[in-house]
């Protein structure tokens, strides 16, 4: 925690890198906020979904999208000083947390697997259903391992931030 | 990347030609028979010819039935005075993934005065594959009184408007002229 507190910190020194946490931030907040309650809108986002928010889905929201203000502005950092950053627990992050809700009862998931029963049908035809309904009744599930991948992320970007390029004596 | 590119264009390819061949039900459309199962007992779509229907097979997993049952409910007293007969059925095999019976489900979600009216059931495997063929978690259809498909879609919560413009529509009066 005092590690990640440090990271941010050290990059907040710059205002540009606080303008960046603070947009980043609303972006997200306003991207989550639209898209966490397309579950009950068969995936549509926008105005529509809006009326199915609750405050869980607000606080999950906040926390999702501070979490992942927090990784870019580390990864911004990193990349301008020349350093390579994690990314990959991040992408998986952001990615679950944006397309478990849209994916869990919209038609895209019968409409690809539709596409690829063309190919194998007796493995992917009945398999649609199977993987949305999961997705569906592990949406508390699919969220936590979001929030993991994402504390991960900000937690290797702020060890990156804090360490540097150090070298390692044997 | 390169092999991620093709098998991408593969199955996009495969799409584009499994929709041509795939059965759509496309409005205007004659129903299609088919029969389900509702109180223990076997039913026919054709028990309802001359009344307007709203088809609405859903599975009880998913949250967007969930929204539908509300909006459904919250609109009972317009159903009620336009006529028209809500056939509320669970997917065949729930879609393929356990939940709740239908009853319970609705039941869950509304109160039990909204919804009395509703014929609850399940989907015959082969009502299934005629207005299902793609197993969207939810899928309805606005039915006419000559048995005619007039929209279908998905979500009824977000098309709620459409659904109330089909139950005040006079359908008879439109099939004469």
């Amino acid at each position: 925690m005092r590690l990640i507190i440090n990271a941010l910190k050290n990059v907040w020194t710059l205002s540009a890198y606080r303008w960046l946490s603070v947009s980043g931030f609303a972006l997200f907040f306003i991207l989550y906020l639209m898209t966490l309650p397309s579950s009950f809108t068969g995936g549509q986002i926008g105005w529509i979904a809006l009326q199915y928010l609750d405050l869980s889905m607000v606080i999950l929201s906040f926390i999702m999208a501070l979490l992942v203000a927090f990784i870019m502005t580390l990864m911004v950092w990193l990349i301008r000083q020349g350093q390579k950053s994690s990314k990959a627990s991040a992408t998986g992050g952001i990615l679950v947390g944006i397309f478990a809700p849209v994916l869990c009862c919209s038609p895209i998931i019968p409409i690809i697997f539709g596409s690829m029963a063309s190919l194998l049908p007796s493995f992917i035809g009945s398999s649609g259903p199977l993987f949305q309904g999961f997705i569906a009744t592990h949406q508390i599930e699919l969220f936590t391992i979001a929030i993991i991948l994402l504390l991960l992320a900000l937690y290797q970007n702020a060890k990156k931030v804090i360490h540097g390029n150090s070298c390692h004596l044997k | 990347m390169k092999k991620l590119s093709l098998w991408l264009m593969l199955i996009i390819f495969a799409g584009l030609t499994g929709n041509l061949s795939a059965q759509e039900l496309t409005p205007p459309v004659k129903a299609p028979q088919a029969d389900f199962i509702s109180q223990g007992s076997s039913h026919t779509l054709a028990e309802y010819r001359g009344k307007k229907v709203m088809l609405w097979l859903f599975s009880t997993w998913c949250h967007t039935c969930a929204a539908g049952v509300k909006a459904l409910a919250e609109k009972h007293k317009e159903w009620k005075q336009h006529g028209l007969i809500i056939l509320a059925l669970r997917n065949y095999n729930n879609g393929g993934y356990p939940g709740a019976d239908v009853e319970q489900f609705i039941a869950h979600y509304s109160p039990p005065s909204a919804t009395r009216n509703w014929v609850k059931g399940e989907a015959s495997e082969e009502m299934n594959k005629r207005y299902n063929s793609r197993q969207y978690p939810d899928i309805y259809f606005l039915i006419n009184e000559q048995g005619v498909i007039q929209e279908q879609g998905t979500a009824p919560a977000v098309f709620i408007k459409k659904i109330i413009d089909f139950a005040r529509s006079d359908t008879q009066k439109e099939a004469v002229q």
